[in-house]
């Protein structure tokens, strides 16, 4: 378990084809297109994770809660439940998994501030939170210990001698993953893998300013930025993933010569990394038009809830 | 919206009652009870003979039982023991078969077993007062010590070995229970003394722990096991200490009276053999303790049923004062104590005649809604207990006045 993934219930689990996870949805897509779908899932995870910096946790009971709350809409659709609730009781049971348990007050009082600032009400009490629990633990049939690509990341990045601020920056990409479906799809080490790549990739267009980027990536509030990262993550992405991108970041990476050949070595597909690649890159994309456009995303909800 | 959902859940739901049969209740303590039960079904085992499936089931009671306005949802003691069972597969781990839920109570269904370390000791002790013989001490430790190898290997500490939380089953086949205190620590959030101020029974807890370390590792469980091997060697505690208890701030007192229990056996330790001790939190109350010399070869020959050299030495070597230089688990099964003879089993009863009581269970008590009625509820163990009977699946309740530990959480 902890020292194996693969034998973790994570790893036999809770690890979704494409078509497995869209036969999972295929309620809730009798309401809404594929694209209002992803923006639902970005809106509720930004409510989780503004759930978690107001009550002042780590980034991986984030991570955790979001997971948590995605494999349960991996067995329910939202319209026959109450996502708000689940959002929160996602974050009561991560806290304690995590080792850093908040009363459930805190995190009631949390949810009801952050969801006034959309504009709505979260009226449920600790029973309900604490009812939801248990249903929420059914749903996960007790699997709880979920595992991320952070601590994958800090090791590639040791092998590979990657720069703090590039770390970083897949850092950042990381906690972004959490919005797309790539923690039911990727095992931990792929993401992260492919987190790294993204920035390697895009300093090989080196035109692109990096700090600007590792803004946008953290708030995504800057569109025209993060039009620049798309094009240039797309640009980088492409052209390492046709293997032509033999210049890269040689002086970036002192430890490995060939970035390529390092990939190659990791034993992990590179049709995945692309794959992730793409995903986060049209996260970018959707996250910033979703951000402008919240009387978009309530009439989605409107539609998807009833 | 919700009360669809809910309306799936319940008509999806599995009852307890509908999948076992209760037998009888075997203990209590503060995290709930425990009963023992039989599948429904019946399996037909290899030679088509009818066989029954018995298993335990461990029954939390909500934290504020009743009282549904403060009910705040499953305890974390709950949380760690369910989802470290649901990962954690090994033959002398206690398997988690599953998990229901019903009544706002979570059950966990764990593989059955007769016995425990504690009850076969007693029985040695009060009954046969015959030393338990050296191969079912060498199979007993060497499983134990497998188990808890494996524990380490995947970054889990126990923090509570004793022998009433090491089980048997009647094949001689030894399970490690209770992993309610059990904690990852790979990627601690918190230092692991921030979440619980004192783990391990007091009997059984690391030197370090007493000196109030704050970075413990899993030298602290191997401490535990070499208390262990000690025990089943002498049929008592090897450091029967009484604990300190804690004042109403919750400062955690300083545990003198077991210090002194080790130092008789051990020595005091010098900066010689533990190089980092003067860094210890509780170093400066060393100070009023007197130097003493190592008396555990002493102890070995006069005490200990067994005259094995190696044995010793490995019994010396889990009880190293300095937790760098204790054995580690997967070092300690590689021993020569195990290669000699008489060699390990994974039978611990091969070939021994004793027939150890079956495990206590109280049929009229066979209804888990219903409290079990007062005189047989194994409850209020005296002495230094102060966090209430502990969440074995295991004993028979023959150890009034030893020590327990509940987590603070």
């Amino acid at each position: 378990m902890a020292a194996n993934f693969w034998t973790s219930t994570h790893g036999t689990n809770w690890l979704l084809s494409r078509q497995a996870l869209a036969d999972c949805r295929k309620i809730d897509r009798q309401y809404v297109n594929e694209q209002d779908l992803i923006k639902v899932n970005i809106w509720f995870a930004q409510i989780i994770t503004d759930l978690g910096r107001r009550l002042q946790v780590r980034q991986v009971i984030i991570a955790t809660a979001i997971t948590y709350f995605k494999r349960f809409y991996t067995k329910n659709s939202f319209r026959n439940t109450e996502p708000n609730l689940v959002a929160a009781t996602c974050m009561y049971l991560a806290c304690k998994i995590e080792e850093s348990p908040q009363h459930i007050k805190a995190i009631i009082t949390d949810m009801k501030t952050i969801m006034q600032e959309r504009g709505e009400n979260f009226t449920y009490e600790n029973q309900k939170v604490a009812e939801m629990e248990f249903y929420l633990l059914e749903e996960l049939d007790f699997n709880m210990i979920v595992y991320h690509p952070y601590r994958s990341l800090m090791t590639l990045a040791q092998d590979l001698g990657t720069k703090n601020e590039d770390v970083q920056w897949a850092w950042y990409v990381i906690n972004d993953s959490y919005r797309t479906d790539m923690c039911l799809l990727y095992p931990p080490h792929v993401v992260a893998a492919a987190a790294l790549y993204l920035r390697i990739a895009l300093r090989g267009g080196a035109q692109y300013g990096d700090y600007s980027l590792t803004s946008t990536t953290s708030t995504a509030n800057d569109n025209s930025v993060a039009g620049v990262t798309t094009r240039g993550a797309k640009r980088g992405a492409a052209a390492a993933a046709s293997n032509n991108n033999t210049n890269t970041t040689a002086n970036e990476t002192p430890k490995v010569k060939d970035i390529r050949l390092w990939f190659a070595q990791l034993n992990v597909d590179l049709e995945h990394i692309s794959d992730i690649v793409q995903e986060i890159i049209s996260l970018y994309k959707l996250w910033g038009e979703e951000d402008k456009q919240n009387e978009k995303i309530r009439e989605i909800l409107t539609r998807l809830l009833k | 919206m919700l009360a669809e959902f809910r309306t799936k859940r319940e008509t999806e739901r599995v009852r307890v009652e509908d999948k076992y049969q209760v037998i009888g209740f075997i203990s209590s303590g503060t995290y709930g009870r425990v009963y023992k039960a039989k599948a429904k079904k019946t399996v037909k085992s290899a030679d088509g003979e009818e066989k029954e499936l018995v298993y335990a089931i461990k029954k939390f009671k909500p934290d504020k039982e009743g009282d549904t306005h403060t009910y705040t949802g499953i305890s974390q003691s709950a949380c760690r023991e369910i989802s470290l069972c649901r990962e954690l597969q090994h033959q002398n781990i206690i398997s988690l078969q599953e998990v229901l839920l019903e009544d706002n109570s979570i059950h966990m269904v764990f593989e059955y077993a007769e016995h425990d370390f504690l009850q076969i000791i007693h029985h040695h002790s009060q009954q046969e007062r015959k030393p338990i013989p050296e191969f079912t001490i060498k199979s007993f430790l060497w499983q134990l010590l497998n188990g808890v190898a494996y524990l380490h290997a995947n970054w889990v500490l126990h923090r509570d070995l004793k022998p009433a939380n090491i089980l048997v089953t009647a094949d001689g086949v030894v399970k490690i229970g209770d992993l309610g205190l059990a904690r990852i620590y790979e990627r601690p959030l918190q230092p692991l003394f921030n979440g619980d101020k004192v783990v391990v029974t007091i009997w059984y807890r690391a030197p370090e722990l007493l000196l109030g370390s704050r970075h413990y590792t899993k030298a602290i469980d191997i401490w535990a096991v070499g208390c262990i091997f000690a025990e089943l060697l002498t049929l008592r505690p090897i450091f029967k200490g009484e604990e300190a208890k804690m004042d109403n701030k919750k400062n955690v007192p300083f545990q003198k009276n077991q210090l002194n229990k080790i130092f008789d056996v051990l020595g005091k330790p010098t900066k010689e053999q533990w190089a980092t001790i003067e860094q210890q939190p509780e170093y400066p109350n060393l100070a009023s303790f007197r130097s003493s010399p190592n008396r555990l070869r002493e102890f070995y020959n006069n005490s200990c049923s067994s005259n094995s050299d190696a044995g010793f030495a490995l019994l010396s070597a889990m009880l190293e004062y300095d937790p760098v230089k204790r054995i580690t688990a997967e070092d300690a099964l590689l021993h020569p104590y195990f290669s000699e003879e008489p060699k390990p089993s994974m039978d611990s009863f091969e070939g021994q005649h004793y027939q150890y009581p079956l495990r206590a269970v109280k049929s009229e008590d066979n209804d888990m809604k219903v409290p079990p009625t007062a005189n047989s509820a194994v409850q209020g163990q005296g002495g230094t207990t102060h966090g209430g009977t502990r969440g074995k699946h295991g004993h028979s309740g023959k150890d009034e006045g030893r020590p327990s530990k509940r987590g603070r959480v």
